[in-house]
């Protein structure tokens, strides 16, 4: 063990003598919180509804007043008067309108005689989110402009849902701290571990341990338990800033932080020994900068952090599966999120511990002992 | 007796190219070992497969009588290493450099107190002990590191180029540590260089490398005895010698060969200095004037001449280096 923590040691008093470069472990995976969590939970507001009113009559009104109220309620519209269909084609195509709502004449008197009044929008789809969000809410205006209709009928309505929710409402930013900390774990695997030998290589630095008595597991385990130590340090300042930012807790004891610490002391290790063993005979530190930017994208965006694994097309699915990542944020999800109910934790976290193992095993058996 | 260092029919091929070519060697303990040769022989390549940095494509060597190739963690622990590149970590001090090498031999801690206070001392870097490295000039990192490698008193201290790049002055330091070093214990030391003036100041037994073969071997003035003419006499003269006066000279005892040079003579000869007055005397009598005389003993160079058919500055090949991807 001795030689092991010699091993540790070294590796930690460089980076820990660097501490520009684990500033980036920790400030990055906060940034991306911060525009992350901004940036896709929020409500879409002001987009620019073109109004071509061609009829004056009651329902216009009413259909008006109802996108009015959109506007000055969510304020989802922002409406926009238009003279013509032409010039409102035209600004929609420059891109200076969102939407354009062409109200035909005879609308109202159409309405009033119960015959169907169609309306006509055009949307601007290049932004299928935003356009998706015109719809709707015209959708509903023109909805609620026939409820009173609605009022003579002699059904009670349809049956509605009543949606309980089980545990305490998690926002969307609170929802991306798993994500967040199993990013900032992995970009503290981008500067540590398997960079951290291969820049020995690159340097030369690498005959001088490689000609004392230290093994493959000397080596192998020291680095990666320096880059692990960093890591945790790394991630736990960023999950610690993340729940004061959002006001998530964890309940369920020192169970739960066991299992948290657990969690991420696995995710580390287990991910500086897959890169590790995927880049540490690689011969400049330039191929992991490269190939860890990629690995981040193919195990990030399949984690669960950003959108369920349930909208991915099965190939997609069967991937997470196998994806650490993915275990990761579930069982910081589940510890996090469910309130002190741990069950659904355990079995990712005996993932982390399989692959972690496995991973450990094989990037022992490969790493390189000679020059 | 065991032999501190063996080499026997040690082979190491780079796919077509072949960098050390079925070399034999044996150097007994307490031996300082030169191998001389220009860059890219294959010097840094041998010394690579004797402590086990390289895997030996054919052959065997051995240290210390125990095989590098089936044994390498046993030869690793009798050996110190000091690498031709700077490998001490820039971003440690010096004594956790130290401190943290001898961990890998597993020195315990009190031994490795005292070794590092003695060997920093030793190297005039116990004052400078808790600097960053990333402050120390070339020489001084040069010191640390063969500092290191004797950190768990190897039996064999193997240094690769270890004055390359130093000024004159930090190289003389180094040159008195390592005969110092020979004070004490009874520590085979091989080492590597380009510097014929290292492996002749230094060495006990000097081999010559050249393009992946040892092509000499023997003590500094055994290999200056397989020159004939071991001494240069060079006399500078205002006009050119009668022919008939370079005649006699070429018929003295001891006189391998005249040349007419264009300022004067040189001749290669055996006992250049008893020699000297007996042609100025013949140049006298042939009432030639003499502008000046020296005598020039023979060196290394002239060795590695002698067997190479050229000379150490321009025998720099990369025979010896591992083939890189052509890229014109």
């Amino acid at each position: 063990m001795g030689k092991i923590w010699a091993v540790w040691e070294r590796d930690l008093l460089r980076m820990l003598r660097n501490p520009m470069t684990l500033l980036t472990a920790v400030l990055l995976p906060l940034v991306y919180l911060l525009i992350l969590g901004n940036s896709l939970q929020g409500p879409l507001t002001g987009l620019p509804l073109g109004v071509v009113s061609q009829d004056q009559g009651p329902e216009t009104r009413r259909l008006l007043g109802a996108l009015q109220a959109v506007e000055h309620g969510p304020g989802t519209l922002k409406l926009v008067a238009v003279d013509n269909v032409d010039v409102g084609m035209q600004r929609l195509r420059e891109g200076a309108l969102s939407g354009l709502l062409v109200v035909p004449p005879h609308f109202s008197s159409d309405a009033e005689r119960g015959i169907s009044a169609a309306p006509g929008l055009f949307v601007d789809n290049v932004d299928a989110i935003a356009a998706n969000a015109v719809e709707a809410s015209v959708q509903a205006a023109l909805t609620s402009i026939h409820e009173p209709l609605a009022r003579y009928e002699t059904h009670l309505g349809p049956a509605r849902l009543r949606p309980e929710e089980i545990y305490p409402r998690i926002d969307y930013d609170a929802s991306l701290i798993p994500g967040v900390v199993v990013m900032s774990i992995f970009m503290a695997t981008m500067i540590a571990g398997a960079f951290n030998t291969v820049m020995d290589r690159f340097l030369g630095v690498h005959e001088a341990y490689l000609s004392t008595p230290l093994r493959r597991i000397h080596i192998n385990l020291g680095v990666l338990l320096s880059g692990t130590t960093v890591t945790c340090v790394t991630s736990s300042i960023v999950m610690t800033v993340g729940m004061l930012a959002t006001g998530v807790r964890i309940h369920g004891g020192w169970e739960a932080y066991g299992l948290v610490a657990a969690v991420v002391v696995l995710t580390a290790l287990g991910m500086l020994a897959m890169t590790m063993a995927l880049l540490g005979r690689a011969s400049h530190p330039r191929i992991v900068g490269s190939v860890n930017g990629f690995l981040n994208i193919i195990l990030f965006f399949p984690s669960g952090a950003l959108y369920p694994i349930q909208s991915f097309p099965p190939w997609l699915r069967a991937f997470a599966r196998i994806n650490p990542e993915m275990h990761a944020v579930a069982a910081l999800k589940a510890v996090l999120f469910r309130g002190g109910d741990l069950a659904a934790a355990r079995g990712h976290v005996l993932f982390l511990l399989g692959f972690t193992a496995v991973m450990l095993l094989v990037s022992t058996v490969t790493m390189k002992r000679t020059l | 007796m065991t032999a501190a260092i063996e080499a026997t029919r040690l082979t190491k091929r780079f796919g077509a190219v072949t960098a050390v070519d079925s070399v034999d060697l044996r150097v007994e303990a307490g031996e300082l070992f030169g191998l001389l040769g220009p860059n890219g022989a294959g010097k840094t390549t041998l010394v690579r497969m004797l402590t086990g940095l390289l895997r030996i494509t054919s052959g065997e060597a051995r240290i210390a009588g125990i095989d590098v190739a089936a044994n390498p963690d046993a030869v690793r622990r009798l050996l110190g290493v000091v690498p031709q590149a700077l490998t001490s970590d820039q971003d440690l001090t010096a004594y956790e450099n130290m401190d943290i090498y001898a961990r890998y031999f597993g020195v315990d801690r009190p031994t490795r107190r005292a070794r590092i206070e003695e060997l920093l001392t030793r190297t005039g870097l116990w004052e400078r002990r808790k600097y960053l490295v990333k402050t120390f000039s070339g020489g001084m990192r040069r010191r640390l590191e063969i500092a290191r490698g004797l950190i768990h008193k190897p039996r064999v201290l193997f240094l690769d180029e270890p004055t390359i790049g130093l000024d004159p002055q930090s190289r003389l330091v180094i040159w008195e540590f390592l005969r110092d070093l020979r004070k004490g214990d009874s520590l085979t030391i091989s080492l590597t260089t380009h510097y014929l003036e290292e492996a002749e100041a230094l060495c006990d037994r000097v081999a010559i490398v050249d393009a992946g073969r040892i092509v000499a071997l023997g003590t500094p003035a055994e290999l200056k005895g397989k020159v004939s003419g071991s001494d240069t006499l060079t006399i500078g003269l205002p006009a050119p010698a009668p022919d008939d006066c370079m005649i006699r000279l070429r018929a003295f005892a001891g006189v391998h060969d005249v040349a007419a040079t264009p300022g004067g003579l040189t001749l290669r000869a055996d006992g250049g200095a008893e020699l000297l007055p007996r042609v100025l005397g013949e140049l006298a009598r042939s009432e030639v004037a003499v502008r000046s005389a020296s005598v020039d003993h023979v060196t290394l160079e002239d060795v590695f001449l002698h067997f190479t058919g050229r000379s150490l500055r321009e025998g720099n090949t990369e025979h010896g280096a591992a083939p890189g991807r052509r890229v014109s």
